[in-house]
């Protein structure tokens, strides 16, 4: 009876995606963005075995017109990557298209998409039992897609610079050791037995992006907003990749002490808050232990009280020096 | 932009916020509204002696609470006047930190909301690496400064809801906004 009824509801969801498509093939803009959005709700979360079946007619819509249309196709490459990562190999040239895409909100959009793919894609390789030339595929596109972005870090649009950091603050932590946490992924998850993966020289890429993270905190004409998810990026690392502790101080310490000289006074009264915020972030977190002296006297520089100091590091860590500043 | 999913936050949901809340919605926005406080608070009896709620009590139960508890009082004041609008907007107060919805601006009407809502992002991870934008303007808690403060707000809003591209027009509209209003702006961008 239960199995008579799936198959009775299978076949509803089925007709009712094909009576979508077709509609949605003869509808145009935002009607077709909607019809989409139904279309995939149904299809990844209702009845996925229609997956393979529909899957090429989601991805023609990469060339669609509209920009909501293919923002959707986006969003499907996205939901298929993490739930049904056997379909990677199908999908990445798209997403790859979709980054280069003439409209900046869908370049954006696809940049964010590619931030979770990119991890997707890593589990993936760790877990699947594919073929080897089918996983170099993805990956040789998902390396193209890397450079693609790495350098949009110097993009004309600011919204594009600002999804490049985060896509590459993702590659930085997948790509690097875990240093003793073992709550995510990391360079240590990396297979060793794929040849076209190396663990070193992904390390090296990663050191050469973080490297690349502080030379754009930096720059002297970057804008505030972008220079505030920067440092919140590097701040971040610095707490989950300790190693990169000591580099992540001493560039926030530059900064409080030369602001880039185009920001007006109320963008620098907020990315003095912001760098207050995330120092008191740093203080808290176990792994800034041994960076506590240099912490300490930046806070103390930017106008914190002793006591006031004393109060936002943990009571354990507490320790003479916070007094005598 | 015709699509920005708009949040406004003040301290307990209560004034500020829902008074931008009621305008931006008259004005077709798709907006949202939340408090970053421990609780709901509103003036009481005395200024030592507020009335705290839990956020999640509907307004129409604080109605009726301040209603039992002193009609001519709190009907002077406005607090029931105020109520009766928010009930008539949604059913209850929201707690910004719980929320689970993702926003492309988030409005703060004082330093220390924005505060608590920036270091609510900094200590969780990102999931989506969905940017927001999160800006504050001061605006003092009463009803006056609150309709002035929803003018303001809604001035903003309909400014980027006609840039076409907001991440790369932010910086120049808000420097124009602030300006405009002589109001020291905050802002920066968090991820969900």
């Amino acid at each position: 009876m239960s199995s008579k009824y799936h198959q009775t509801s299978h076949l509803t969801a089925q007709n009712q995606l094909i009576q979508w498509i077709n509609e949605a093939g003869m509808s145009e803009g935002t009607k077709k963005a909607n019809l989409l959005r139904k279309i995939l709700e149904v299809m990844l979360h209702q009845a996925p075995q229609t997956i393979p079946l529909y899957m090429e007619n989601i991805l023609s819509f990469v060339s669609d017109k509209s920009t909501e249309v293919r923002k959707q196709v986006v969003a499907f490459i996205e939901e298929l990557s993490k739930k049904y990562p056997e379909y990677l190999p199908k999908i990445i040239g798209q997403l790859q298209l979709l980054v280069i895409d003439t409209v900046i909100a869908v370049q954006k959009r696809a940049i964010q998409a590619a931030s979770i793919v990119y991890r997707n894609v890593l589990i993936w390789l760790c877990k699947s039992k594919a073929d080897h030339t089918e996983m170099q595929y993805v990956w040789d596109h998902l390396t193209k897609l890397k450079l693609l972005i790495l350098n949009m870090i110097d993009s004309e649009n600011e919204g594009i610079r600002t999804h490049s950091i985060k896509f590459l603050e993702e590659v930085v932590l997948l790509q690097s050791p875990s240093e003793g946490s073992d709550e995510d992924f990391s360079l240590d998850n990396i297979p060793t037995y794929l040849p076209f993966l190396k663990r070193r020289a992904l390390e090296e890429e990663s050191e050469h992006i973080f490297e690349l993270l502080i030379k754009f905190h930096n720059s002297q004409h970057i804008s505030s907003v972008n220079l505030m998810a920067c440092m919140t990026t590097l701040c971040l690392l610095a707490k989950v990749r300790p190693k990169y502790m000591p580099r992540v101080v001493q560039a926030l310490g530059d900064l409080h002490t030369t602001l880039p000289p185009t920001l007006s006074q109320s963008q620098v009264n907020s990315v003095r808050k912001h760098l207050k915020m995330l120092l008191l972030n740093l203080i808290k977190h176990p792994s800034s232990n041994d960076m506590l002296p240099h912490l300490t006297q930046l806070l103390a520089d930017i106008g914190m009280t002793a006591q006031e100091i004393n109060k936002a590091v943990p009571k354990e860590r507490r320790n003479k020096r916070v007094n005598e500043i | 932009m015709a699509d920005l999913y708009i949040a406004v936050v003040c301290s307990s949901n209560m004034n500020r916020s829902m008074e931008a809340h009621a305008f931006l919605v008259k004005k077709g926005f798709k907006v949202k509204s939340f408090g970053t406080g421990e609780k709901v608070k509103l003036p009481g009896a005395s200024a030592d002696r507020p009335n705290c709620y839990e956020f999640g009590v509907p307004y129409d139960d604080i109605y009726n609470d301040l209603l039992e508890k002193d009609k001519t009082y709190y009907t002077q004041n406005g607090l029931l006047h105020m109520l009766d609008r928010n009930r008539r907007i949604k059913p209850y107060p929201e707690k910004f930190q719980i929320s689970t919805e993702r926003f492309d601006v988030i409005i703060t009407c004082e330093e220390r909301v924005y505060d608590q809502v920036i270091e609510w992002f900094g200590s969780k991870r990102s999931v989506y690496n969905q940017p927001v934008h999160v800006i504050n303007i001061d605006i003092q808690d009463n009803h006056e400064e609150a309709t002035i403060g929803a003018f303001l707000i809604s001035d903003m809003v309909t400014k980027m809801a006609q840039s076409d591209d907001l991440d790369n027009d932010i910086d120049e509209l808000l420097h124009d906004f602030e300006a405009k209003c002589h109001r020291p702006i905050l802002n920066c961008i968090m991820f969900y």
